[in-house]
């Protein structure tokens, strides 16, 4: 266990890394060109761009400027030069170009938004979608199982800032029947957070649930033909036993790493969620930070989102080992 | 000024190029849009006579919350960083005071005061524009009470030339500082601020090496705003800051929102421009563009006394200006951006064909690609209608989509080659291409060979001195009221330089130069105004180094108990220093 | 064999599948009967119809999808007209399974002795420690050493005959009646193959149930079973007694298949003679006798009946031994014995 630990936190920090140079690289190969963008489009001379650069530590060549990066992350660093220095205490992911202001602040105020997203949605898709997946696989055949074969073509289909757009037009504005959209912290007002999260949650949450819908009732149809759910049955276990208790818990592992995937590449998604709904999170932070030629914001959210990646995978690796006895980390 | 670009956002303004500077303008035909060019055009208040307080609003009370609704926050309102027209706009209405300031007119085409805010006038020059010296008003305070004296008027003034300015608008520190070695009072701790001076405590003095007529106008920047040394914290500089103005900030989460309360320490008494009606002003920063036309339209619960930062979204445009209820609540009119397509005026040398090319282009294609016509206008001249000495004129009349015939006759017996139209490989710039091929290439008169070039490169490419574009496009918003940061910046030959040009169509008239050399001089800057806008028309009759396509126009939604508001024509923004909440 | 009330009666039995293919006739008309303390061995190459025949007596065929007929009584009941609540009270408890592939039929996830505790608990109301003092008395009775540490092993940690072992105890954990096995040793090297038909022998000496032995090694059969059913394409083509149908076989199918088998006795190193060709498709079985393709002594054409009718399971002349084949009997026993018996090849 120690040493799958050890190797797969290898592997991460291997992963993050080439990451990390990737994203620094192809910054700079790419359009990006900070200074330009905040100097606008007049009065922009070369003196102007010069010192925009200078104060973004932009004038270094590309491997100290990613090693600065880097070394701030676990050592933390001084940004600027002299008396305007700025400390930035480990992990130091840098100050945004834009604002200045230290870009671990501006992730944990996003980090809770799309936190949120995350996890509401995630637990209304995994309820309904399995479920629904499950019950229609059960009911093979059925209305159910037509109806849910059908959700999951729509859902697939239909795209969260389509879906998003027009829910919150109809229900929002129009007929004025649910709430607008909005984050305020559970902590301050939980009620106020429920109601302000319940769109983004159940656009996002019925979306996904296609998907589980889908995989769960392929998943569990395999399962159910399983010999050993035959064997479940040959002992006279009533159907709500041999469904739950052998068919359910044998495609659980299946589950399981959809959910990771899902999980984990929810950052990602976020981009398009946060944006559709207008929601401060991480997702549309990202997006602006790429827009604006925000560097240190790019590198951040694009490190974070792998991040979660890679963790949700240890943590499914993790869950397969619990939910299996046969597989042993190793 | 900068204007603000979004990322994501859709710009209306596909002309103008995705990148930053300028979109915005009005419509030749709306009346009252425009400066009357019978009134002043601009007011500067030497003597100190605009009154204080501000006399009240009519119909205003006080009390209530104001609620901005904005697509994201603010870049900076650390005060020397500021650039960006919604950042001044909220920031010196509402907490920011600077050493002068516009006292902006309610009436559209009414004259721009320049007058004193901190300062009693808005700045006296005994040389000619030398040495400009400024006396604080009695009263002043900062929001902890502590009175406000020229040393920390000085200490702002001195952060805008080091990090903590590099953001913002740089003509006082290089008038003042040419070489820029001064990096600001953190960096260069003890040493004099270049050209800038307290003496006593009320007042300030300005020294420059060659006269600037435009210091008034410079100091309205936040750049003069006042900072006090002993609580400058340059970590916590661009969220926690003292305010001088009516309100001062009682809760700011970055990227969430922005709440203001009254500031017990600013004094009516001292200021010619500004009022304190609401009790609160909030700033929600998480309301896309759709969102604030969404809920400002239906104006219910605290939406009924929100402001739309954003225009109204370009899929409502038809229904507000369809309903009649609505478009009462739509703060509209000229804004100071206008958009051109430069000739290069080394490349393309015929004036007959450059008049032709300007008969060519489809004006109504570009507006229909801005979103319509309550957002871009047909523009016809180089200055934008709320520049000061605007002349309204008409050197090439046409229908809307230009005048093919005209351009052939001029073209007779003329043979050009292809042209080269570059733009900025974007959605936008695309579109705006696409529709510079179709205008040209009609009939046949022109070809033209669309050139893109990468966004990073965009401005250098085209800002460098013999490059090879016969037509770019571009839009520009003057930086202070006055024809020099529009004609004096775009059209004076002796300014170009090998790299970073802003003169696009490379225009170098000797006989223009002169001409610009002089208004730039003159110390009546009212006069000035005027004869600007006859140099406008002179350069389009003449010269035409620029196809003029559209002005800018701003439209945007405000709530139903939203009073006293109305159209910055500076910043093309709510203008919010009259602003009061309806019972 | 069958006269007075057997355990198991199976009566003309079909069973079609409706699939996108066509209807599969998976069994096509079998009759046969188990009693108390005796084995019945089911034979035939795999696609004859074993597997689904094992499952229609446990009523384990999902009834939306297979058209079942015929009888199958159960004690006298019949298990085709049960509802799904009495027949849970028949599985495990009256007729129980011992599965092909241990490995696979039982869960992975569970404790052996969690699966064995749960079958004792269907149908006993007892407390689960009970259940668990009977699991593991049933581990030790089918030779598991250390069966309480056992019990809390998963099915990956045991070997393929412990395995096994282990569906037996399960299966015999409620003294079931009838008890089916389906190719229980096929995937059990020999020597525990031995083993394992040793234990269930022993077995069901002591509970005096009766066993249904489906597999398709005559080796086997020879072995433990009272009776041998040989089926072909879904029908019976030949039954019997044990010492009938092996030593006096007269359906040319069962002679491929007793050729098929390396003698126990004999020569370890002797080829196995496979019956050439391969089993006829259930969905579009051939006319006349399904096995005439393969049939060295097929009769066809010219109006001959062996692609034309189908033959009938017709009792021969010894006693309780029926053959379905066109050839006449008399001929049928003196090739057998004069082609077969000796040279030990039908083809
Ligand atoms: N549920 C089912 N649906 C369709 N066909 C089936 C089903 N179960 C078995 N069959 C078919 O019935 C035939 C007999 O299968 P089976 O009884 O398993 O053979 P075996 O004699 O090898 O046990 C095979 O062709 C098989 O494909
Ligand atoms: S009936 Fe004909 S084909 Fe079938 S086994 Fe007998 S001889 Fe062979
Ligand atoms: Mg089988």
């Amino acid at each position: 266990m120690l040493r799958y630990l050890i190797k797969r936190s290898l592997i991460a920090v291997i992963t993050l890394l080439m990451i990390s140079i990737t994203t620094f690289w192809l910054f700079f190969a790419g359009s990006a060109n900070p200074a330009a963008q905040m100097c606008g489009a007049k009065a922009c001379d070369a003196a102007k761009i010069e010192r925009i650069n200078k104060s973004l530590g932009l004038k270094d060549p590309i491997h100290e400027q990613y090693g600065r990066f880097m070394s701030g992350i676990f050592t933390g660093r001084e940004i600027g030069e002299g008396a305007d220095a700025i400390k930035c205490p480990a992990p130091c992911l840098g100050v945004s170009f834009r604002t200045s202001e230290p870009v671990l602040d501006i992730i944990e105020r996003g980090l809770p938004v799309s936190a949120s997203i995350a996890v509401g949605s995630a637990v209304i898709s995994v309820l309904l979608g399995v479920s629904l997946g499950i019950a229609s696989a059960l009911k093979r055949g059925g209305w159910l199982d037509k109806f849910s074969i059908g959700f999951a073509l729509t859902g697939a289909s239909l795209q969260i800032f389509f879906l998003g757009l027009l829910l919150q037009m109809v229900l929002v504005y129009q007929l004025k029947i649910w709430d607008r959209p909005r984050y305020v912290p559970p902590s301050e007002d939980f009620l106020g957070w429920l109601s302000g999260m319940s769109l983004p949650w159940v656009t996002l949450g019925v979306l996904s649930a296609a998907t589980y819908a889908r995989f769960a009732r392929a998943e569990m149809l395999e399962i159910l033909s399983e010999d050993f759910v035959r064997t479940a049955r040959a002992k006279g276990l009533t159907p709500r036993a041999v469904n739950i208790k052998h068919a359910l818990r044998a495609s659980l592992s299946s589950i399981v790493t959809i959910f990771g995937l899902q999980l984990g590449g929810l950052l990602g998604g976020a981009a398009i969620t946060e944006t559709t709904f207008d929601m401060p999170g991480i997702g549309k932070l990202a997006v602006k930070a790429v827009g604006d030629d925000n560097l240190p914001i790019v590198m951040a959210t694009v490190l974070l989102a792998a991040f979660f990646v890679v963790l949700f995978n240890v943590i499914v690796d993790a869950m397969y080992a619990v939910i299996d006895p046969r597989v042993k980390l190793s | 000024m900068r204007h603000r670009v979004r990322a994501l956002a859709i710009s209306a303004l596909a002309i103008s190029l995705a990148a930053a500077g300028c979109s915005k303008t009005t419509n030749s035909d709306n009346k009252g849009e425009g400066a009357d060019s019978n009134k002043k055009a601009i007011v500067v208040d030497k003597e100190g006579k605009t009154p204080v307080p501000a006399p009240e609003v009519e119909g205003a009370r006080k009390g209530g919350q104001l609620l901005i609704l904005q697509d994201g926050d603010f870049e900076h309102l650390s005060p020397q960083q500021i650039y960006v027209g919604d950042a001044i706009n909220y920031g010196t209405g509402l907490f920011h005071r600077t050493l002068t300031a516009y006292k902006e007119p309610v009436k559209q085409g009414d004259a721009i005061e320049v007058v004193g805010d901190l300062a009693t006038n808005a700045g006296v020059t005994t040389d000619g524009g030398k040495t400009w010296k400024f006396t604080l008003r009695d009263g002043i305070k900062f929001e902890d009470g502590s009175p406000i004296t020229a040393k920390d008027v000085v200490f702002g003034l001195g952060l805008s030339y080091g990090k903590f300015g590099v953001q913002g608008p740089q003509y006082l520190q290089a008038a003042a500082d040419p070489k820029r070695e001064y990096q600001g009072p953190t960096v260069d701790k003890g040493k004099p601020v270049p050209g800038v001076k307290a003496e006593g405590d009320k007042t300030v003095v300005i020294t420059l090496e060659k006269p600037e007529q435009a210091v008034p106008y410079w100091l309205t920047y936040p750049i003069s705003t006042p900072v006090q040394e002993s609580k400058f914290n340059n970590e916590k500089y661009e969220t926690e800051f003292q305010s001088s103005g009516p309100y001062k900030i009682k809760e700011y989460k970055r990227d969430s929102h922005l709440i203001l309360d009254r500031n017990p320490n600013w004094d009516p008494k001292t200021d010619p421009i500004r009022h304190q009606y609401p009790d609160t002003v909030k700033f929600d920063f998480s309301v896309n563009r759709q969102n604030q036309t969404q809920r400002v339209m239906a104006s219910t619960g605290e939406d009924a006394a929100a402001i739309a930062v954003s225009d109204v979204a370009q899929e409502n445009l038809a229904t507000v200006a369809a309903d009649p209820e609505l478009e009462k609540r739509v703060i509209q009119g000229a804004t100071p951006y206008a958009n051109y397509i430069n000739m290069n005026y080394d490349r393309i040398k015929d004036v007959d064909v450059r008049r032709a090319l300007v008969f060519m282009y489809d004006k109504s294609a570009a507006i229909k690609n801005a979103g319509g016509n309550k957002v871009a206008v047909p523009s016809t001249t180089l200055m934008a209608p709320v520049v000061p000495g605007y002349k309204k004129y008409d050197a090439y009349p046409m229908g809307e989509s230009g005048d093919v015939a005209k351009a052939k006759q001029l073209m007779t017996g003329k043979k050009v080659e292809k042209l080269t139209y570059c733009f900025v490989n974007t959605t936008n710039g695309q579109k705006a291409a696409a529709i510079v091929k179709a205008s040209f290439e009609r009939d046949n008169v022109f070809q033209v060979a669309l050139k893109p070039i990468d966004r990073k490169d965009y401005y250098t490419t085209i800002g460098k001195k013999g490059n090879d574009c016969d037509l770019v496009g571009s839009g520009w918003g003057q930086d202070w009221p006055d024809g020099e940061s529009t004609l004096g910046v775009l059209f004076d030959g002796t300014l170009i330089k090998d790299e970073g040009n802003n003169n696009y169509s490379y225009f170098n008239e000797p006989s223009i130069n002169a001409e610009l050399k002089k208004l730039r001089e003159m110390t009546d800057r009212e006069a000035a105004a005027k004869a600007y806008g006859e140099l406008d028309e002179k350069i389009m009759k003449e010269f035409v180094p620029v196809i003029p396509t559209t002005y800018t126009r701003h439209y945007s939604l405000i709530g139903t108990k939203v009073g006293g508001a109305f159209l910055s024509p500076l910043y093309s923004q709510v203008n919010v220093t009259r602003i009061f909440v309806k019972a | 064999m069958a006269d007075q009330n057997p355990y198991l009666q199976v009566k003309d039995l079909r069973v079609q599948f409706k699939t996108e293919d066509g209807v599969v006739k998976a069994v096509d008309g079998v009759s046969f009967a188990v009693e108390r303390g005796k084995t019945l061995g089911i034979v035939g190459e795999s696609g004859s119809g074993k597997s689904v025949t094992s499952l229609s007596i446990m009523g384990l065929h999902n009834r939306k999808r297979a058209a079942m007929t015929g009888e199958i009584l159960v004690d006298g009941r019949n298990i085709l007209n049960l509802p799904e609540e009495k027949l849970r009270e028949v599985r495990g408890q009256q007729v129980s399974m011992i599965f092909q592939d241990p490995l696979s039929a039982l869960h992975p996830f569970y404790t052996i002795g969690h699966q064995i505790v749960e079958a004792h608990q269907v149908h006993h109301k007892v407390s689960k420690k009970e259940s668990r003092k009977r699991a593991i008395e049933m581990l030790d009775r089918v030779g598991i050493p250390q069966p309480a540490k056992r019990a809390d092993q998963y099915p990956h940690e045991f070997s393929g005959g412990m395995r096994q072992r282990a569906m037996i105890a399960m299966s015999l954990v409620n003294n079931p009646n009838l008890i089916i096995a389906d190719e229980p040793t096929t995937a059990l090297d020999v020597t525990v193959q031995a083993q394992i038909l040793d234990l269930l022998l022993d077995l069901q000496r002591e509970f005096n149930s009766a066993i249904i032995m489906i597999t398709h090694d005559l080796g086997v059969i020879s072995q433990i079973a009272d009776d041998v059913l040989v089926m072909y394409g879904g029908r019976a083509v030949e039954t019997g007694t044990v010492e009938s149908v092996m030593r006096r076989p007269q359906h040319p199918y069962t002679w491929g298949l007793l050729s098929s088998v390396p003698s126990l006795h004999g020569d370890a190193n002797e080829d196995l003679v496979p019956i050439k060709g391969n089993p006829p498709s259930l969905i579009n079985l051939p006319s006349g006798c399904a096995f005439n393709p393969r049939c060295r002594y097929a009769m066809l054409g010219d109006g001959r009946p062996c692609d034309l009718e189908i033959p009938q399971l017709l009792q021969v002349q010894e006693r309780g031994h029926s053959v379905a084949c066109h050839l006449p009997e008399q001929e049928r026993v003196q090739t057998y014995q004069q082609d077969i018996a000796h040279s030990g090849v039908a083809q």
